[in-house]
């Protein structure tokens, strides 16, 4: 599932920052085309606002060679979760898939062997989500200092996208969220809250960064020629 | 050359707001923030040429996954796209020389 539902989208502003165009084709499709390309991977769900359903379709009709099943999000990023997984519900109770990869379509340059990682841990484990060890982070004490110690150094990770979970485990997870108007961070935390699942972390990569600022795109530019990438 | 409008935080004043970011060919050469105005240019002139070269070079099977996804839809975009191409192509040579003049 590739989350496009809230990516920079303001009232009476220009298009979602998931359509822009990075290096000839729209920062979703990086993601799309890449997830699309791993084997075990057998369908798309493609989670966009009402507003932005021509983008996308244009993406699937010029931007990928994988079909993609377009569908509209919700308010939240979890509300889209919770109505991609419902999308998804005949196939997750046939067991026609077992395993869901949640990513943000922000995020174009995650690699093949990420996604592979992150599958096959979901699969051992249930649960699993990419990350970079945090070892420059520090935490702040009163004013301007740092707080003693470094405590938290070492032990904390930043926790990237595609994360990948036991489909009917999930599934439940968000029904049960839903029922009790619980609103978590992200996949991890909703998973944490109502499951079992131990939510095991890979390795994330550093190119895997998610387009915020400006001048990410910028880079994601840099990367893409570094990297000898190409859009088809 | 195209431009795009998009919401996008911006490193000079750290605030959400609408940038435009202009491309020459595909690639960005121009990001402004219409908060705060700040503008970031970037020289895209020596990666341009073989960029296009490639672009050339994929071209006939770029159309040719057209034809065969939806023949309807490049039979009816072909001639104006085709009319419009020297214009299109007169733009992005010139936002190629812009960048390099005002990085």
């Amino acid at each position: 599932m590739v989350l496009a539902g809230g990516s920079g989208t303001r009232v009476g502003a220009g298009i979602n920052k998931a359509f822009l165009q990075l290096a000839g084709r729209s920062i979703a499709a990086w993601g799309l085309n890449t997830l699309g390309a791993v084997e075990g991977i057998g369908l798309l769900v493609f989670v966009v606002r009402p507003e932005d359903l021509e983008h996308a379709r244009f993406v699937d009709a010029r931007e990928t060679e994988h079909p993609l099943e377009i569908i509209t999000g919700g308010e939240t990023r979890q509300e889209s979760e919770l109505l991609a997984l419902r999308h998804l519900a005949d196939r997750i109770d046939s067991g026609a898939v077992d395993t869901v990869l949640i990513h943000d379509a922000a995020r174009p340059l995650v690699s093949h062997g990420l996604v592979s990682a992150v599958l096959h841990a979901a699969r051992e484990s249930g649960g699993a989500v990419p990350g970079i060890p945090a070892a420059d982070i520090a935490a702040v004490g009163p004013g301007d200092t740092l707080a003693p110690g470094g405590e938290g150094a070492g032990s904390l990770v930043r926790v990237q996208t595609p994360q990948g979970f036991h489909a009917a485990t999930i599934l439940d997870a968000y029904e049960a969220a839903a029922r009790d108007d619980f609103v978590g961070t992200d996949t991890a935390s909703c998973a944490e809250e109502y499951t079992d699942l131990p939510v095991t972390w890979v390795r994330g990569e550093e190119t895997n960064f998610k387009i915020t600022y400006a001048q990410d795109l910028l880079l994601a530019q840099d990367v893409v020629s570094a990297l000898g990438l190409r859009s088809a | 050359m195209s431009v795009e409008e998009s919401y996008l935080r911006c490193t000079a004043c750290d605030q959400e707001a609408e940038h435009v970011v202009v491309y020459a060919g595909r690639f960005v050469t121009q990001i402004q923030c219409t908060g705060c105005g700040a503008v970031t240019r970037l020289d895209v002139s020596e990666a341009y040429l073989p960029d296009l070269r490639q672009r050339i070079s994929s071209k006939p099977r770029r159309l040719l996954r057209r034809l065969r996804r939806d023949p309807g839809e490049l039979a009816s975009s072909l001639p104006a796209r085709t009319l419009s191409k020297p214009g299109r192509m007169a733009g992005e040579f010139r936002a190629v020389w812009r960048s390099r003049r005002d990085s």
